[in-house]
C-alpha cells in the first residue's frame, strides 16, 4: 500500500497543489453561490472522482489473450435539497420510477488536470443532477403525504465534522510490476488446463488497480486518498455428462503484485483445481439434504457475508420494503455466544492475511470505522452510513459504491472471531457425532465456494443461497471423504444462524465483489471454518446442454 | 513459444522469433560433438517452421482442420450433420483517443482477435435460417461458454476457439431445423413461400490481398485529437463538446466449406467532432463531424480540419438564439450537402422497405406475431413493386464499386469482396429510370432477388469485423439536372406557386448512427416503423428576396422513399456522403472492447441538392425543453 498522510503543515500545501482537487472545491464554490439560492435550494453538493489505472492480463491454455493497460476518470455527484430531515434522498413508496430511472450515471472526466475541460462537465452534470434533485424532492414530499406514516422516524441525513485528508498521487509506474513476467506466469499456469481433455474452459487472468478517490464536499470535506489492488484468478470448468456445469477457481487477492503467492504456490494451485474439476465430472449427484455440515472458512466467509451481512446494513433497514431481520434485535443473542462478528475497513491484513474491504474513508467522506456488530453472540450496531435509522444516528463509515453509484451501506471487511476454537479434527469429530445423533450415514463438508446471493425483502421469502464448487461427503464410519456435485447451501437466515455451533482455529479469506444497489464494490471475508448443526441443500440449476460433441483441440 | 534443450551442460533457452537460426546453427558447429547435430537440425528445423509461420497461415490451417473434423464428425443422435459451416475470423489493431476542450480523457490501443462462425443444417433449399421461434426471438441459444481468440500464433488455440463456437451453432441449427419443419408441416405455407430456398449458392474464391502496413504516430494523433477539441473553449455557449479519434485496422480471414477463401484488409478512421448547446427556450441542441478516412495518413492537418471545427461550433452557437418553428408547412423543401447524403442514407437503406432484400420468416407460433410482430424481421414490400415505378423517372440508383474514391474522396463503403466471399460487380442498377430492377442482396435469397449481389458488407461491432446486409456504395444519378442557383430558383418558384412566403433548406439531418451524445433527441424511436430524423440545420428561404433565415425545432413528418417520386429537380454535381450504416442485422455491440466505432461502411454519391416537390415541415411537439441553467457555464463566468 503506499504511504498515507495526515493533513498537517507541509501535506497541507501538498493538497492545494492538487490541481483536481482545486478545481472540484472550485466549482463546488461557485455552484452553491447559485444553488442555494434557487428555487428548491441545495444543501449539500459532493463530488466524488473514482480515477482508476488498470492492467489486465488474460490467458487461456497457455496462450495470451489479453494484455491491457487503461486510465479512467469517473464523477459521482450527489445533490441534496430540502433539508436533513426531508430531503430528495428519502424512499418513494410504492413508486415506479425506481424501475425506469438508471441506477448509476457514469460521467468520465478529463484525465488531464485541465481547469476549463473539468469545470464544464462538472457544471453540465451538475445542473442535470439538480434538476433530477428537485424534481424528486417535490415527489418525496407528496409520497410523504399520500402514504401511511413511515416506521423509521429518523432523519434523512446526518451531521458531520468536515474531514480533510490528503495521500500524494499514486500511480501504476510507481510500482514494480513486470508484465512479460505475469503474463509467462499466467500462460503457465493455464498451460496446466491444456494437458487434461475434460477440462472445456482453463484461463488464468490477472488485474492490478490503482485507484486515487477523491472527494470533495460543499460542507468543506476533502479528501484524496489511494488504494490499490490485485487479484489473479484461475479458472477451470469441465461438464458432466448430464450438462450440469462444473466451474472451479482459485483466487488470490494481495494489494500489491510483489505480495501475491509464489510462482510455485499457484503453479501447484492450477494443478490442483484441474485434477478436482476432473473428478468432479464423474462424482455423484447429491439430492436434498438438512444435516450437519461444515463449512470451510473459505465458505464460511460468504456464508456470513449473505446470511447475516446484507441484514446489517444500515440504509437497507430504513427501507420499508425490507425484511429488516435485525432492526429489533440489538441487545438479544442472536449468534453462538463464542462468535463475534466484526467489520472493519481500517485494516488491510488479517492475521498476516491481505483482505479487499479496506479502506480510510467512505464514499460520503466519512472515516471508516470498526464496527462490533455482534459481541459473543449480542447483536450490538449496524453498517451506517450518513442516513441514520430509529437509534443509530450517527455514520460508521459504511457508506460505498461502485463509481458512477449513489453509496449505500455496505460491508467492508466481514471478520468472524471465536472465543473457542476448534482444530479441523475436533470439528469433524463434532460432524460425525451429529449426523450419527441425526442417524445420517454423512455430513457434508463445503470447501471451497464461489459466492452467493440473498434476499432481503419482504414480498420474496427472506432466504439465502451459497453456491458452493467443491463439496464432500464425510462418512459416519471412517470411509474416504467423497466428492459430490449439483448442490447449493439455502436457507433463511434466523433459523440458519441458530444452528452454527462451532467455529475453527484457522481464518480464511474469500476477497469478494459484492453487487447491490450501489454496485459492486470489493468485500472481505474472514471467517474460521463453521461446524452447522443443520443446514439445508438443494438441487442446483444445471445446465440442459449437452457437453459439446466433439474432443477439444 | 519457448524451446529448451541443453548442449553439453549449458542451457539454451530460444524465447521469441528474433533469435536467428543461423545464429543457432553457427553455435552448434561449435560446440556440439557431430553425433549431436542431426539432433539439433531436427530442432531448428522445426523452429525455423514454427518462428516463420505467420497468424495467416495458422489461421487458415486451423480453420481447414477444424472445418474437416467438424463437417466429418460432428452429429447428434438422430438429428442432422452440418452440410455447411463459415469461419470468419478478425485480426485486428483498435487505437482511439478522447479529448474535451483540448485535455485528453481516455486512450485505447490494443490488438483483438474475434471469429465468427456461421453453422447451417439441411440443404441451401431448406436449413435453419428464416425461421424464427421463441427461443429465437428471446435469445435463448447460445453456449454457457467460450473461448477467447489468442493474441499469439498459436495453431491449437486458434482451434480451440473455433471449436466451442462450432458446437454451440450445430446445436442450435440442428434444433432449429428441426422446430422449422415441424411448423412448416402444420402451416398452410403459400407455394412460392413454401419454394424460396433459404441460402444461394456463390462462386468459389480465393483471394488473398496482402495486409496493409499501416503505422502511425499515436502521439500525434492524441496530439490532433487535443488540439482539435481546444477549439471549443472559444464558444462558451456550448454545453458540452469533445473529439474522438478512431482507427480501426484488421485483417479479415474467412473460410468455408463451399471453397470460399479470403483474406482482405479493413480499415478505417474517424474522428468524431460533437458539441452540445442549449436554446434560449430550453430546446437541447447538438452537432457533429463525423471525419472518415481508410488510412490514417489520410488524416488532414489540423490546420485544415480547425476551420471546419470551428465553422460548425459557430453555427451551433447562432442555432441558440434562431427562432423556433411554429406553424406547419406543406410545400417544396429542398435538401442539400449531407442533408442529401443522409436521406437517401435512410429512406433507400435503413428503411424497412427500402433498398435492402428481406424475406418473411417462416414463424413457429401466431402468437410470436400477434405479440412481438414490432420486433420480427419482415418481408421487403418494395420488392413487390419490381420492374414498377417506385421514384421518378428522372432518378436512378446504382451499387458502384469500380472505385475507391471519387473526385479525390475517399469512398468508405469500398470493398473488393463481400463478408460472405461474393465479389460484388462494378455496378448493379437498382432503380433505372425511376423503376425498381434489383434490390441489395447477400446470400439469403428473397421472392424476386434469389442471388447474392454481394452486399453482406463488413460491419464494426466490438472491435470485430460482423457482416450485414449493406450498401456499400450507392449513386443516386439525375437524368435532368439545373445548377445550383437554378435549383434554388426552382424552390422558391414551387413556393411562390403554393402560396407561401418562404420554403425550407435543409441542410443537415441528424445521422441516427453518427455515435454522439445528444443524439437520442434527433432520432425517432417508433420501434418496428420507418421515421427519417430530425433536421439538424434547416432554413427558411424568403421567396420574395431569396435571404436565408436559421431556424428550429422542426421536423419533416412524411419523408420517405416515395417522396422522391415527386421532386421539382436536382442540382447538376455530384458529392460523396461517407456514414457508418446500420444495415439489415444491426445490433452493434461496445461492451467488450470499449471501442465505439461501430457500423457498416458506407458510401452514397448523390447530387448536391434535391428539392421535393411537397413536404410536412411542423414543429416536433415531443421536444422536452430545459429549464434555464441555475449556475452560468464555467466558460462564461467573467464574459
Amino acid at each position: 500500500m503506499a504511504a498515507c498522510f495526515v493533513l498537517t503543515g507541509a501535506y497541507a500545501q501538498t493538497a492545494q497543489q492538487d490541481e483536481l482537487l482545486k478545481i472540484l472545491k472550485n466549482e463546488i464554490d461557485r455552484g452553491m453561490a447559485f444553488y442555494q439560492k434557487a428555487d428548491i435550494p441545495v444543501y449539500l453538493i459532493s463530488y466524488r472522482v473514482d480515477e482508476v489505472e488498470t492492467y489486465n492480463i488474460s490467458t487461456s491454455f497457455g496462450t495470451l489473450t489479453n494484455s491491457t493497460p487503461s486510465k479512467e476518470r469517473t464523477l459521482t455527484i450527489q445533490v441534496r435539497v430540502g433539508d436533513k430531515e426531508l430531503d430528495n434522498y428519502r424512499e418513494l413508496r410504492d413508486d415506479a420510477s425506481a424501475w425506469i430511472n438508471p441506477r448509476s450515471t457514469r460521467i468520465t472526466l478529463p484525465l488531464d488536470n485541465d481547469p476549463k475541460a473539468i469545470a464544464l462537465a462538472l457544471w453540465e452534470a451538475t445542473e442535470t443532477e439538480y434538476r433530477n434533485a428537485a424534481s424528486r424532492y417535490e415527489k418525496v414530499k407528496a409520497n410523504v403525504a399520500v402514504k401511511v406514516e413511515a416506521e423509521d422516524k429518523s432523519p434523512d441525513y446526518t451531521s458531520i465534522t468536515p474531514v480533510q485528508y490528503y495521500e500524494k498521487p499514486i500511480k501504476m509506474s510507481d510500482f514494480k510490476f513486470d508484465i512479460p513476467a505475469w503474463e509467462t506466469r499466467l500462460k503457465n499456469y493455464s498451460a496446466q488446463f491444456a494437458d487434461n481433455k475434460d477440462i472445456l474452459d482453463g484461463e488464468s487472468t490477472f488485474t492490478f488497480r490503482v485507484e486515487r478517490k477523491y472527494f470533495v464536499s460543499s460542507e468543506g470535506t476533502s479528501i484524496a486518498q489511494n488504494n490499490t489492488s490485485t487479484r489473479v484468478f484461475l479458472s477451470v470448468m469441465a461438464q458432466a455428462d448430464d450438462g450440469m456445469e462444473l466451474p472451479l477457481h482459485q483466487s488470490y487477492f494481495a494489494h500489491i503484485p510483489q505480495d501475491l503467492p509464489d510462482d510455485k504456490t499457484m503453479m501447484k494451485d492450477a494443478q490442483e483445481v484441474a485434477n478436482v474439476v476432473v473428478a468432479m465430472k464423474t462424482a455423484p449427484v447429491v439430492d436434498p439434504y438438512a444435516g450437519p455440515a461444515i463449512m470451510s472458512n473459505d465458505a464460511a466467509g460468504v456464508f456470513f457475508h449473505e446470511i447475516f451481512g446484507h441484514r446489517i446494513e444500515g440504509s437497507r433497514l430504513k427501507k420499508e420494503t425490507d425484511g429488516q431481520t435485525f432492526k429489533k434485535k440489538v441487545g438479544e443473542v442472536v449468534l453462538n455466544k463464542d462468535l463475534s462478528v466484526i467489520l472493519d475497513p481500517t485494516i488491510t491484513t488479517y492475521k498476516g492475511i491481505p483482505i479487499n474491504g479496506s479502506y480510510k474513508y467512505d464514499d460520503e467522506g466519512v472515516k471508516g470505522e470498526k464496527v462490533v456488530v455482534i459481541d459473543k453472540g449480542v447483536l450490538k450496531n449496524f453498517l451506517m452510513t450518513r442516513t441514520p435509522i430509529d437509534n443509530f444516528p450517527k455514520s460508521n463509515g459504511h457508506a460505498r459504491a461502485q463509481a458512477g453509484f449513489q453509496p449505500v451501506s455496505r460491508q467492508s471487511n466481514l471478520i468472524v472471531e471465536t472465543e473457542k476454537p476448534y482444530t479441523d479434527a475436533q470439528l469433524r469429530e463434532m460432524l460425525i457425532e451429529e449426523a450419527k445423533k441425526q442417524d445420517k450415514e454423512y455430513g457434508y463438508l463445503f470447501a471451497r465456494v464461489t459466492g452467493g446471493f440473498t434476499v432481503t425483502g419482504r414480498f420474496m421469502p427472506n432466504s439465502f443461497n451459497v453456491t458452493p464448487l467443491e463439496v464432500y461427503r464425510v462418512f459416519v464410519d471412517g470411509r474416504p471423504d467423497e466428492l459430490v456435485r449439483g448442490v447449493d447451501l439455502v436457507g433463511t437466515p434466523l433459523a440458519m444462524f441458530s444452528q452454527v455451533e462451532a467455529a475453527g482455529d484457522t481464518h480464511g479469506n474469500f476477497a469478494g465483489m459484492c453487487g447491490a444497489e450501489s454496485g459492486s464494490v470489493p468485500a472481505g471475508c474472514c471467517s474460521p471454518a463453521l461446524f452447522v448443526k443443520q443446514i439445508e441443500m438443494q438441487k442446483k440449476d444445471k445446465s440442459q446442454n449437452r457437453p459439446p460433441i466433439m474432443e477439444r483441440p | 513459444m519457448n524451446f529448451e534443450f541443453v548442449i553439453e551442460g549449458s542451457k539454451l533457452i530460444i524465447q521469441d522469433s528474433k533469435f536467428k537460426i543461423q545464429n543457432l546453427k553457427k553455435l552448434v558447429m561449435k560446440n556440439i560433438r557431430k553425433y549431436i547435430v542431426t539432433l539439433v537440425l531436427f530442432v531448428t528445423g522445426f523452429l525455423t517452421f514454427a518462428q516463420a509461420e505467420s497468424f495467416e497461415s495458422i489461421a487458415f490451417r486451423a480453420m481447414q482442420d477444424e472445418m474437416n473434423r467438424n463437417m466429418s464428425d460432428l452429429k447428434l443422435d438422430r438429428l442432422k450433420s452440418p452440410y455447411y459451416l463459415s469461419y470468419l475470423i478478425t485480426d485486428a489493431h483498435l487505437f482511439s483517443v478522447e479529448a474535451q476542450l483540448g485535455a485528453l480523457v481516455r486512450t485505447l490501443d490494443r490488438p483483438l482477435r474475434n471469429q465468427e462462425t456461421s453453422v447451417l443444417v439441411g440443404s441451401h433449399q431448406r436449413n435453419n435460417l428464416n425461421f424464427i421461434n421463441e427461443n429465437k426471438l428471446f435469445g435463448w441459444y447460445g453456449g454457457s461458454f467460450s473461448i477467447p481468440m489468442t493474441l499469439e500464433n498459436n495453431y491449437d488455440a486458434v482451434r480451440r476457439s473455433l471449436w466451442v463456437e462450432t458446437d454451440v451453432q450445430y446445436k442450435e441449427a440442428a434444433e432449429l431445423i428441426e422446430a422449422k419443419f415441424a411448423a412448416m408441416n402444420q402451416q398452410n405455407i403459400p407455394e412460392d413461400e413454401r419454394n424460396l430456398a433459404d441460402f444461394s449458392s456463390i462462386p468459389s474464391l480465393n483471394k488473398i490481398v496482402p495486409s496493409q502496413q499501416i503505422t502511425f504516430d499515436k502521439a500525434k494523433i492524441e496530439k490532433l485529437t487535443k488540439d482539435l477539441s481546444a477549439v471549443f473553449s472559444n464558444f462558451p455557449h456550448l454545453t458540452k463538446s469533445g473529439v474522438n479519434t478512431y482507427i480501426f485496422t484488421a485483417d479479415a480471414l474467412y473460410l468455408n466449406n463451399e471453397a470460399i477463401k479470403y483474406k482482405v484488409p479493413f480499415s478505417l478512421v474517424c474522428i468524431r467532432v460533437y458539441a452540445e448547446a442549449v436554446a434560449i427556450d430550453g430546446e437541447p441542441l447538438m452537432d457533429y463531424i463525423n471525419f472518415y478516412f481508410t488510412t490514417p495518413d489520410q488524416i488532414p492537418t489540423l490546420e485544415i480540419l480547425k476551420p471546419q471545427v470551428n465553422q460548425m461550433a459557430t453555427l451551433l452557437t447562432q442555432l441558440r438564439t434562431a427562432p423556433a418553428i411554429q406553424e406547419s408547412y406543406s410545400g417544396p423543401v429542398m435538401f442539400e450537402g449531407e442533408a442529401v447524403g443522409e436521406i437517401v442514407s435512410q429512406c433507400f437503406v435503413d428503411n424497412p422497405n427500402g433498398l435492402l432484400a428481406a424475406r418473411k420468416p417462416i414463424v413457429s407460433n401466431p402468437v410470436l406475431l400477434q405479440r412481438y410482430g414490432q420486433f420480427l424481421p419482415k418481408e421487403n414490400k418494395l420488392e413487390q413493386l419490381t420492374d414498377k415505378k417506385v421514384i421518378t423517372r428522372e432518378l436512378s440508383v446504382a451499387a458502384v464499386h469500380g472505385q475507391k474514391t471519387y473526385n479525390g474522396m475517399p469512398l468508405i463503403g469500398y470493398y473488393e469482396v463481400d463478408a460472405q466471399g461474393v465479389v460484388p460487380a462494378s455496378k448493379t442498377v437498382l432503380i433505372e429510370d425511376g423503376v425498381l430492377r434489383a434490390l441489395l442482396t447477400d446470400r439469403t435469397p428473397t421472392m424476386k432477388n434469389g442471388s447474392s449481389n454481394g452486399h453482406r458488407c463488413f460491419a464494426i461491432s466490438d472491435g470485430s469485423l460482423t457482416g450485414t446486409l449493406g450498401s456499400g456504395i450507392l449513386e443516386l444519378t439525375a437524368t435532368e439536372t439545373m445548377s445550383y442557383e437554378a435549383l434554388k430558383e426552382a424552390l422558391i418558384a414551387a413556393a411562390k406557386e403554393e402560396d407561401y412566403e418562404y420554403a425550407y433548406i435543409v441542410r443537415k439531418m441528424a445521422n441516427p448512427m453518427a455515435g454522439v451524445p445528444g443524439l437520442s433527441a434527433f432520432v425517432p424511436s417508433n420501434a418496428g416503423t420507418f421515421g427519417v430524423s430530425r433536421p439538424v440545420y434547416i432554413y427558411r428561404i424568403s421567396v420574395a428576396d431569396g435571404t436565408e433565415e436559421l431556424v428550429r425545432s422542426a421536423k419533416i413528418a412524411d419523408l420517405s422513399l416515395k417522396s422522391f417520386k415527386r421532386i421539382v429537380g436536382v442540382a447538376d454535381t455530384q458529392e460523396v456522403y461517407n456514414t457508418l450504416q446500420r444495415g439489415k442485422q444491426g445490433g452493434y455491440s461496445t461492451w467488450r472492447s470499449r471501442f465505439a466505432l461501430v457500423g457498416s461502411p458506407a458510401s452514397f454519391i448523390v447530387p448536391k441538392a434535391i428539392v421535393f416537390q411537397e413536404l410536412e415541415v411542423e414543429k416536433d411537439k415531443d421536444i422536452v425543453l430545459k429549464r434555464e441553467t441555475v449556475v452560468p457555464s464555467p466558460l462564461l463566468s467573467g464574459k
